[in-house]
């Protein structure tokens, strides 16, 4: 039998197959989305991004509509919200780089915040100084637990996860195991939601 | 995980510490979720509720925005084709001298229509006339009273 390629639109969804699916959200999948956008929202809050989760699932949904990212109906639906939150988060950090952000503008296809308001604070002594202070206490909740110490002092130095697994010579499990408890504990002090 | 390039930034270490954190959010099961979420006073069906409201409201926006889109362009299309409109005779004999009138101000494009038409325009039926000027009112090659002809 001859294959046959899928057309982009049998490949990617319409709008009422988007709608469909987030009212197929089971409360475990809502709940998924929302932490791992409010752990995004934090990493965003440590340059001083007013960014919640919520403006960041919002954007996830907008990007998705819009065709700026499209959904690809193989993947499931939160992998590719949390997907688009990552890289919207990615975007944002990257604007940071030459120094001040200006406020979101309209335009879509260049990776900003459309319609949230993002404001800037590259060189600031003070961001610093409030990130270091975080860092600390959060060390300090983790002084009974050297193995997530191990763990926050490669982060630290700027490792990824495979290379810290490779550096303590530990699996992926591991890894994961402790990695969860950090994770807890960051949510112990920050709250579910930020 | 994406690499810092600048560990010694406070900032980027703690934008780290949340990235591996979201990492890790990811892979939970469900049952870590509703456990956690319990664990810590969070009603989940109320939560998730709340989270969908907040899906929700986006895609209204959304739609709201392409809706506008779609308005404009269709006022932007209906201009176009008011006025254009009444250029193109109503009765069958001012037609077919207009449509004459307009390829000999544009040669080249006479000699395309004859050669697609295998013919000259006294040969063509009504039909063939009524459609190769709504053809060419498509293509904006109808006179607008300022264009001029090919030299």
């Amino acid at each position: 039998m001859a294959s046959r390629t899928a057309t982009a639109a049998e490949e990617y969804a319409t709008d009422g197959e988007v709608v469909a699916a987030i009212d197929a959200l089971t409360t475990a999948d809502t709940l998924r989305l929302s932490k791992v956008a409010a752990f995004r929202a934090r990493g965003l809050a440590a340059f001083g991004l007013g960014t919640s989760a919520d403006d960041l699932m919002q954007e996830a949904i907008t990007r998705t509509l819009n065709r700026t990212r499209r959904w690809r109906k193989t993947v499931n639906l939160v992998t590719h919200l949390t997907q688009t939150i990552r890289s919207i988060a990615n975007h944002a950090r990257d604007e940071l780089k030459g120094g001040t952000v200006a406020p979101a503008t309209s335009d879509d296809a260049d990776g900003k915040l459309d319609g949230i308001v993002v404001w800037s604070v590259a060189p600031d002594p003070e961001r610093a100084a409030a990130a270091v202070e975080q860092l600390d206490k959060i060390s300090e909740s983790f002084e009974s637990d050297p193995e997530v110490g191990l763990i926050l002092t490669r982060l630290a130095r700027g490792m990824t996860g495979p290379e810290i697994q490779a550096d303590l010579g530990i699996t992926q499990t591991h890894y994961e195991t402790i990695m969860t408890r950090l994770r807890r504990g960051v949510d112990r002090r920050e709250g579910w939601r930020p | 995980m994406e690499t810092m390039t600048s560990p010694n930034d406070p900032r980027k270490h703690l934008a780290a510490l949340m990235d591996a954190c979201a990492e890790n959010a990811e892979s939970m099961t469900d049952e870590e979720l509703l456990e956690e979420a319990a664990a810590t006073g969070v009603d989940a069906s109320v939560e998730s509720s709340r989270i969908r409201g907040v899906l929700f409201s986006a895609l209204v926006n959304a739609k709201k925005a392409q809706l506008a889109d779609a308005a404009r362009e269709y006022q932007k299309g209906n201009a176009v084709l008011t006025r254009r409109a009444p250029r193109i005779p109503f009765a069958a004999p001012e037609r077919r001298a207009f449509l004459i009138q307009e390829l000999e101000r544009r040669p080249h494009v006479k000699d395309a229509v004859t050669e697609l038409r295998h013919g000259d325009v006294p040969s063509f039926s009504d039909a063939d006339v009524e459609s190769v000027l709504k053809q060419l009112e498509a293509l904006g090659l109808l006179a607008d009273g300022n264009s001029k002809p090919e030299s």
